[in-house]
């Protein structure tokens, strides 16, 4: 090897260094820091003349719960004592310490927040908001929880509501409770929608709009159930990822973090449902769990603070079903030996330990228990499905098909897998949890089903991308579905929905869904959302 | 390469333009490149149990080959090879038609050409697709009956033993009558299209001077599947196999007969005992090898296998434990019987495909692409049968990272010495462990470390004056999309 070759070798070894530092400069833009995510927030100062001590005081918590749940921060919370707040997070071995103080100028509110960097002593950010009312102030904490994140800890995050909410027509949000345990007001978004006019005559929905959306989740939250968990008359959204738990409540247009559970990589959540198994009028929240191949499934109770497992290891797929009277019931599907679903359903009941058979529900489906909602009042007791390849479908009791759409009422992305790869295929079979199409028919009106869809790619369709997705409402004219109206497409995909509140929808009922935004970095992981909708 | 993609793609949007409305159209299918290094490298398909004290042939394991032969141990080898694989399906749920293709090679290989498992060289550019399944799948109307029809993938009821998921043209009929579920099949193995003698290695359609019905295989099979409980499953077998001319796994001791007859009764049971969940089978072979037209005595087939496996929960991930027989012929100079099991790797290399211990090494692994060694490819062992146990552990670590640890031990059941010269020094082949880490990219997009570490046993000590093999091994890397 001559001279020049040398001279060419070293100029590429140059370039390839150059090359790799400006891949790694703009790998990491966009990410403005790398703290780790751990930090000590010390208890906040008033420096307002009025008695507000008693919000001062639970913002820290507050702040901490958003951290937690925004950027998966570990938070310690410092108490009032002989030592400095800074010396007692330098011995928790804590490298952030966050201090605030809530200062009254005026009518209005400043929340200031700085962040000092433990281990050389500077200021790592400063963070304020503001807020016109003392009610606001809790609201705000989202936002700066959502600032701190991003600059402190790299989560980006997107659309944040601003630091002072615009006047908008519908009320304002009213503060929710504060649970001992954790907070229960979050950073919900201001309403987008002002509140329909009240009916006149017989009401049909006929179109639904987004008026609130949670705070970030990091997770791919692909299935969303509602009920009143803690018995507060407010309901509790909630949500699961593959082994996360995130519970949200809803009060008025607020969609607050409440609870979050985490489980080990050995669960692979499937489904969620929240419903009073025992009577006593909190709901139950039921998670159909996949583990190794068993399906495992269990009920969480919300006992004093917590949520606490009550029944364990039910051999069941289970999902809430219209029984077509107008009441919900629990149904479950067994796994086969040799195939994922046996064919035959059943009713569940509670016996005061755990889950049982309560009688045959009258169709049967080789493809899984997911998708399939009772017809109300349909004279010939048919089922309506949503199948494998996410056709809506009419199904009479011995499980054949009466009717099939040929639109796609797609979207699902999470799955399961049965079997193995081999030599004949491409990998093992993949089953998706399909969606919900859920009864909103009103008296004395013809069948109206609400649905979630989603436009993806047909020909390559286990690639599971999707131009945009909507909620319709959807009518049986006997000889086909017709479209009753929409939400407007929006461009992340709905994953689920659940409708709020007991009993049948009215005007102003409100449904949360569960999106996951497509946009989110292809390194950052998945960001999900619960929006909350209102029916008009 | 890419003209190759592009032909398909404008291929699947004619179809999916021309198919009936009510029809849909999916294409699966997946890439996969994987990058390895390995002493234990053949010439692709390799069985590499020959006896350590009979003279080298090409399959082999030897310290040095030099200008001999045998699967040079002491040399490192590394290559890149790549799969891409496309499942094109169309139909409803009442009928639907598959084609399955295959494109692989090794990367340098060779370019511009026409030949399967090519094509990866300067340029690309070459014919290179391989169909794999071309059938049709359909229901009787009103009935509980289906039918496949056409080249598909054919699993036995035995793991792979027989029939591991090879492509085999033929019908199966599906019928449920609950509790019962049957499936009849009939594969067309050979009709006269490959040669009928060792010496004639063309494959050709040779109807014009052999016609069909001369030379042929089939198998014929009837499994009945039932349930007696909730978390039990037992499938019941009975299955006939009648080749009429000479194939490739012949036994020497039938190396003069031409018709081989042999039936296969056998049953297996699935059933969750606790935390586990267990399975097995047994499956007994006999039949006869006989002259066609002359009057040499017939050899009697005398084989079994069985299986036992158990999967569960442990701690946080599970584990799995495997012990699989098959019976061995001790003595080739028999002439009366056959003791083992005639496999489907006996009529076509891989045709048996034993997958489930997961091994790199010991047995045929899922990741082999066209450079496939293993100890044994085949379960038969080339008659001398096999012992193998096997065990792994599978976790995941987080969201996106997995492991898994596996241990296999493998040994012939007999040592089937054709003369006392060439009688192997033990029945144990080999030990293995292995390991894989595997990271979730994003969603489809998988990207895996795998090795393994082979300590071979007596069976492959050479003769007084030669260097035994090295221990074997295998690193490679796997980077796999599937869509």
């Amino acid at each position: 090897m001559g001279t020049g070759t040398g001279k060419q070798v070293c100029r590429a070894g140059l370039a390839f260094v150059i090359l790799a530092v400006l891949s790694c400069g703009l790998a990491s833009t966009g990410v403005s820091a790398d703290y780790p995510r751990r930090v000590a927030i010390a208890p906040f100062v008033s420096l307002s003349q009025d008695n507000i001590a008693s919000t001062v005081a639970v913002l820290p918590r507050l702040l901490s719960s958003r951290l937690m749940a925004q950027a998966g921060a570990e938070v310690l919370l410092l108490a009032s004592g002989e030592k400095s707040p800074a010396e007692q997070a330098r011995g928790a071995g804590v490298p952030l310490l966050i201090q605030g103080t809530v200062t009254k100028l005026g009518k209005g509110y400043s929340v200031d927040v700085t962040a000092l960097d433990l281990e050389t002593g500077k200021t790592a950010g400063a963070f304020f908001t503001a807020a016109s009312t003392e009610d606001e102030i809790i609201p705000q904490i989202g936002f700066l929880a959502g600032e701190i994140s991003e600059k402190l800890f790299g989560i980006k995050t997107a659309v944040r509501p601003s630091a002072v909410q615009p006047a908008v027509a519908a009320p304002a949000a009213p503060s929710p409770p504060v649970s001992p345990a954790g907070p229960s007001a979050g950073p919900s978004v201001a309403p987008l929608a002002a509140a329909p006019a009240a009916p006149s005559g017989p009401w049909e929905p006929r179109s639904i709009v987004k008026v609130a959306f949670s705070d970030k989740i990091s997770d791919e939250i692909f299935r969303v159930s509602s009920g009143d968990v803690d018995g507060d008359g407010n309901p509790e959204v909630a949500a699961i990822g593959s082994r996360k738990l995130w519970v949200y409540k809803v009060s008025g247009d607020t969609v607050a973090p409440f609870r979050k559970h985490e489980w080990n990589n050995s669960h692979l959540f499937l489904s969620v449902e929240t419903v009073d198994i025992d009577g006593d009028g909190r709901a139950e929240i039921v998670v159909t769990d996949l583990v190794g191949d068993r399906v495992n499934s269990f009920v969480l109770k919300y006992k004093g603070d917590v949520l606490e497992p009550v029944a364990q290891e039910i051999p069941f797929y289970i999902i809430s079903l219209e029984d077509g009277k107008g009441g919900r019931r629990l149904a479950g599907q067994r796994r086969g030996i040799s195939e994922p679903f046996l064919r035959e359903i059943t009713y569940l009941k509670w016996d005061g330990k755990t889950l049982v058979p309560d009688g045959d529900v009258p169709v049967k489906v080789a493809a899984g228990i997911f998708g399939l909602a009772a017809f109300p009042g349909d004279a010939e007791n048919r089922f309506l499905y949503i199948d494998e390849d996410e056709h809506l479908r009419i199904l009479n009791p011995n499980g054949k098909t009466a009717y099939k759409t040929k639109e796609y009422y797609s979207g699902a992305v999470h799955l399961f897998t049965w079997g193995t790869e081999t030599r004949s295929n491409i990998g093992p079979d993949r089953h998706y949890i399909r969606g919900r199409i859920v009864p909103v028919t009103t008296e004395g009106k013809s069948p109206l089903f609400l649905i979630r869809q989603s436009k993806g790619n047909v020909l390559f369709r286990d690639t599971r991308t999707f131009e945009w997705s909507r909620l319709l409402y959807v009518s049986w004219a006997g000889d086909g579905f017709a479209e009753k109206g929409a939400s407007d497409r929006i461009d992340n995909l709905m994953t689920d929905f659940t409708v709020l509140g007991s009993g049948r929808p009215g005007p102003g009922t409100r449904v949360a869904v569960t999106t996951i935004e497509s946009n989110a970095s292809y390194a950052s992981g998945a960001v999900s959302r619960i929006q909350l909708y209102r029916m008009d | 390469m890419r003209k190759g993609w592009m032909v398909l793609l404008a291929m699947a949007l004619v179809v999916a333009l021309a198919v009936p409305a009510s029809a849909e159209m999916k294409l699966n299918g997946f890439y996969r490149v994987k990058p390895t290094m390995s002493n234990l490298i053949g010439a692709g398909n390799i069985s590499a149990n020959v006896p350590g004290m009979e003279t080298a042939a090409a399959t082999s394991l030897v310290k040095e080959s030099g200008s001999g032969s045998g699967i040079d141990t002491a040399r490192s080898r590394n290559f890149t090879e790549m799969r891409n694989r496309l499942r094109f399906e169309i139909g409803d749920e009442n009928v639907k038609g598959v084609t399955f293709f295959e494109l692989d090679g090794n990367f340098g290989d060779t370019g511009g050409t026409v030949g399967r498992n090519q094509g990866f060289a300067a340029n690309g550019d070459s014919i290179n697709l391989e169909t794999k399944n071309a059938y049709v799948w359909f229901k009787v109307p009103d009935t509980g009956l289906s039918f496949t029809v056409g080249l598909q993938g054919y699993l036995d009821e035995f793991g792979g033993l027989l029939f591991g998921y090879s492509d085999q043209a033929g019908v199966v009929a599906n019928f449920k009558l609950e509790p019962v579920a049957l499936r009849l099949t009939w594969l067309k193995i050979r009709d006269n299209v490959t040669s009928s003698t060792t010496a004639d290695t063309t494959i050709n359609f040779k109807w014009s001077n052999n016609p069909p019905g001369d030379s042929d295989a089939d198998y014929y099979a009837l499994d009945a599947k039932f349930a007696p409980a909730k978390d039990v499953q037992v499938t019941g077998h009975f299955g006939f196999l009648r080749d009429s001319g000479s194939w490739i796994g012949q036994p020497t001791e039938a190396a003069a007969l031409e018709i081989l007859k042999a039936y296969y009764l056998g049953a297996n049971a699935t059933f969750n005992a606790g935390p586990a969940k267990v399975t097995g089978f047994f499956l007994y072979n006999f039949g006869t090898f006989e002259d066609d037209g002359g009057t040499a005595a017939d050899v009697k087939i005398a084989g079994y296998a069985a299986r036992l496996r158990a999967d569960a929960k442990l701690g946080p991930g599970n584990a799995f434990l495997e012990g699989l027989y098959v019976s061995g012929d001790d003595d080739t100079s028999s002439t009366t019987k056959y003791k083992s099991v005639i496999v489907g790797s006996d009529f076509a290399a891989l045709t048996s495909y034993y997958f489930s211990p997961d091994l790199l090494i010991l047995f045929p692994n899922l990741d082999m692409i066209n450079s496939a060694a293993a100890l044994t490819l085949s379960p038969s062992n080339s008659g001398r049968g096999v012992i193998l146990l096997a065990a792994g552990y599978s976790q995941k670590f987080s969201d996106k990272v997995s492991g898994k640890l596996g241990l296999g031990y493998l040994a012939a059941d007999k040592k089937r010495k054709s003369s006392t010269s060439t009688e192997a020094k033990g029945k144990d082949m080999g030990t293995e462990i292995n390991a894989n880490v595997n990271y979730n990219i994003t969603k489809g997009l998988d990207f895996g470390v795998y090795g393994a570490y082979c300590m071979l046993g007596g069976f492959y000590d050479r003769a007084a004056g030669e260097k035994n093999p090295d221990d074997l091994y295998d690193l490679h890397a796997r980077l796999n999309y599937a869509f």
